[in-house]
């Protein structure tokens, strides 16, 4: 590596002010017991970052670089993942206003717009996240099907993607009754009212999803459980395996 | 390559180490951007445009139309145009298994990694999307009786028998047919050249009435009884099912003085107890919201296959697939579209500047 006009050996650097202060920053006793590894600057260190981080080492340390490109994935899974996060945050923010009894319901959700500082902005952003979910989801099921990701060894992680997309299908329907609006109430009967024209359990099946006869305080109360934690536990647990079995099956297909 | 053994024994090369890239900082930074231009962009669009908060739930108000989320939207656009355990139910519980199977029925690794990776994936797939939207968009007019609608308005004739036959020809027919014609032609062979189905398949259901002289033999389900005509569609729309509903022997065997056999009377309670009309045979019923529908959903998708093995674009199952799935893609968002655009009130088929907007 060394080019012949180099110097042979450095000259002792000096360690000056801000020097200091970045060692007394980063190289102290609590902050190394945070990050084991240095700066990323270097090879040795950037793979060590992503490895020995819970977050990122879902991550390999290196990749090919046609991965890289946007034009492969769009990020459209990573996208939908950061969703799923944006959506529990502002979720849990929601839930601080929002009580799911018919009484309160709709007023607490019109009342983020006038007593909640930034309730309407919490509020937009969850609605639309939600929907932007919903497409990211459905578009990365389009990528994935025509770069032909799902071939051996992947057929079961198509699989648990399947299973996710129904799963993000379901969490935006049973958020789709929490505002207890006309809207909500009639998109949740016509939605349960298809589920009641299946032959032989039809009628059975919406009556446990309603909790009744009709879309009331019951089935206010099971949507709002399905939404906050069910829901978002399964979708976890899969997610789990869906980035799991990316990496098991040796991370993004890639032609043969 | 190394030498190719026929089984699934391909193994990858080795990767290079010089087409690979440190995942930090290549991959992580950009998605550090893709999510901060997310996160941005989803914050603008919300301090901009409020989600929807209408009046408050009431059950006594049906709003109309009363649609289902956008998302499934597509499921209430075929509940229009079939029976309802069909489309709310069957359909999408036979995709979504189709959908997750893909891969165990697509084992093979032409075209994986790469964007339409066969060498027709691109013409495939432009094919099959134009023929699942003529194909979806032509079904849903066709349902709708729509495209005879506009040629009424725009020629200002009438789509039966004109349409077709011009009128002389049409008056023709009549007047021979119910002159000398035995008594089921009428209805039966008109309306075939009529082509009343090609307004509307549910015509079939509800606009055709023919009949048959049977010679008494007319078991007097409909509710003209037995009038010794066989009644298209009242005679077929209520055929009890023998023994399962309980209909058959003792409606019949009573009506009549005769009384049911032993064997039916010796029947646990509970079976012959059955008796709900629902369980008669509707045949109007089944050929218009069962069949029909199922002939042209499993159809069509054969028919397209048809066509591109004989253009000669499909050389592996990875072709089959992917005109199969861009045919369902393209599909799914024109029923969702349509849906959410273009049904107005009643669940009308109109242009979307006339759906009404639901705020009360």
């Amino acid at each position: 590596m060394a080019a012949g006009n180099q110097p042979q050996t450095e000259k002792p650097k000096g360690e000056g002010f801000l020097g200091g202060l970045y060692n007394k920053v980063f190289h102290n006793y609590v902050w190394q017991s945070i990050f084991r590894s240095g700066y990323p600057s270097t090879p040795r260190n950037q793979m060590l970052a992503v490895a020995t981080n819970v977050f990122l080492h879902l991550h390999p340390t290196r990749i090919h670089k046609t991965h890289v490109k946007i034009t492969h994935t769009f990020c459209l899974g990573g996208l939908s993942f950061f969703l799923f996060l944006g959506l529990t945050v502002t979720g849990v923010l929601l839930m601080f206003y929002y009580v799911p009894s018919i009484e309160r319901a709709y007023t607490d959700i019109a009342a983020l717009e006038t007593n909640v500082r930034y309730g309407s902005l919490m509020r937009n952003m969850h609605r639309w996240m939600a929907h932007g979910m919903v497409l990211t989801v459905l578009l990365h099921m389009m990528r994935v099907f025509y770069t032909g990701a799902y071939k051996p060894p992947r057929e079961f992680n198509w699989v648990v993607g399947v299973i996710l997309l129904i799963l993000t299908l379901l969490l935006s329907f049973t958020g789709y009754l929490l505002p207890w609006d006309q809207l909500a109430l009639w998109a949740i009967t016509v939605g349960t009212n298809m589920v009641g024209s299946a032959p032989v359990l039809g009628d059975s099946v919406v009556f446990v999803m309603r909790g009744g006869f009709e879309v009331g305080p019951n089935a206010l109360i099971r949507f709002y459980t399905l939404h906050v934690i069910g829901l978002p536990l399964v979708a976890a647990i899969f997610m789990a395996v869906h980035f799991w079995r990316i990496r098991r099956d040796g991370g993004m297909a890639r032609p043969l | 390559m190394a030498a190719a053994t026929p089984t699934q024994a391909q193994v990858r090369p080795r990767r290079e180490r010089e087409e690979e890239l440190l995942v930090w900082p290549d991959l992580v930074f950009v998605e550090f951007i893709c999510a901060i231009l997310f996160t941005l962009s989803f914050t603008v669009i919300s301090a901009l445009v409020n989600a929807p908060l209408i009046n408050r739930a009431n059950a006594d108000i049906t709003p109309n139309p009363s649609k289902a989320p956008w998302y499934f939207l597509n499921l209430q656009e075929l509940l229009l145009h079939m029976n309802p355990a069909l489309a709310g139910v069957i359909v999408p519980t036979v995709l979504l298994i189709v959908l997750a199977a893909v891969p165990y029925l697509d084992r093979g690794h032409e075209g994986q990694g790469v964007w339409f990776g066969t060498p027709k994936a691109w013409a495939i797939t432009i094919w099959s999307s134009v023929f699942s939207f003529f194909g979806t968009v032509g079904l849903i007019l066709l349902d709708s009786g729509k495209h005879a609608d506009w040629y009424e308005k725009i020629t200002g004739k009438a789509w039966l028998g004109e349409v077709w036959l011009g009128e002389k020809a049409r008056t023709t027919l009549d007047g021979e047919l119910v002159g000398g014609a035995p008594n089921w032609a009428p209805g039966f062979l008109i309306a075939i050249y009529d082509l009343i189905f090609s307004r509307n398949f549910r015509a079939i259901q509800t606009e055709w009435s023919w009949n048959i002289n049977v010679f008494g033999l007319d078991p007097g389900f409909g509710p003209n009884g037995k009038n010794g005509v066989l009644d298209w569609p009242d005679d077929f729309s209520r055929i009890p099912l023998p023994i399962i509903n309980g209909t058959w022997w003792p409606k019949w065997g009573n009506d009549h003085g005769e009384p049911a056999p032993h064997w039916y009377q010796d029947l646990p309670d509970w079976l012959t107890g059955l008796y709900p009309y629902d369980l008669n045979v509707n045949l109007p019923a089944i050929l218009v919201e069962l069949i029909i529908p199922s002939v042209f959903m499993i159809g069509l998708p054969i028919l397209l296959i048809y066509l591109l093995w004989r253009i000669g674009w499909l050389n592996t199952r990875r072709d089959v697939f992917l005109s199969l799935f861009t045919g369902f893609i393209v599909a799914y968002w024109v029923l969702t579209i349509v849906g959410a655009a273009f049904r107005g009130a009643g669940q009308d088929l109109v242009v979307p500047w006339d759906v009404p907007r639901i705020d009360g």
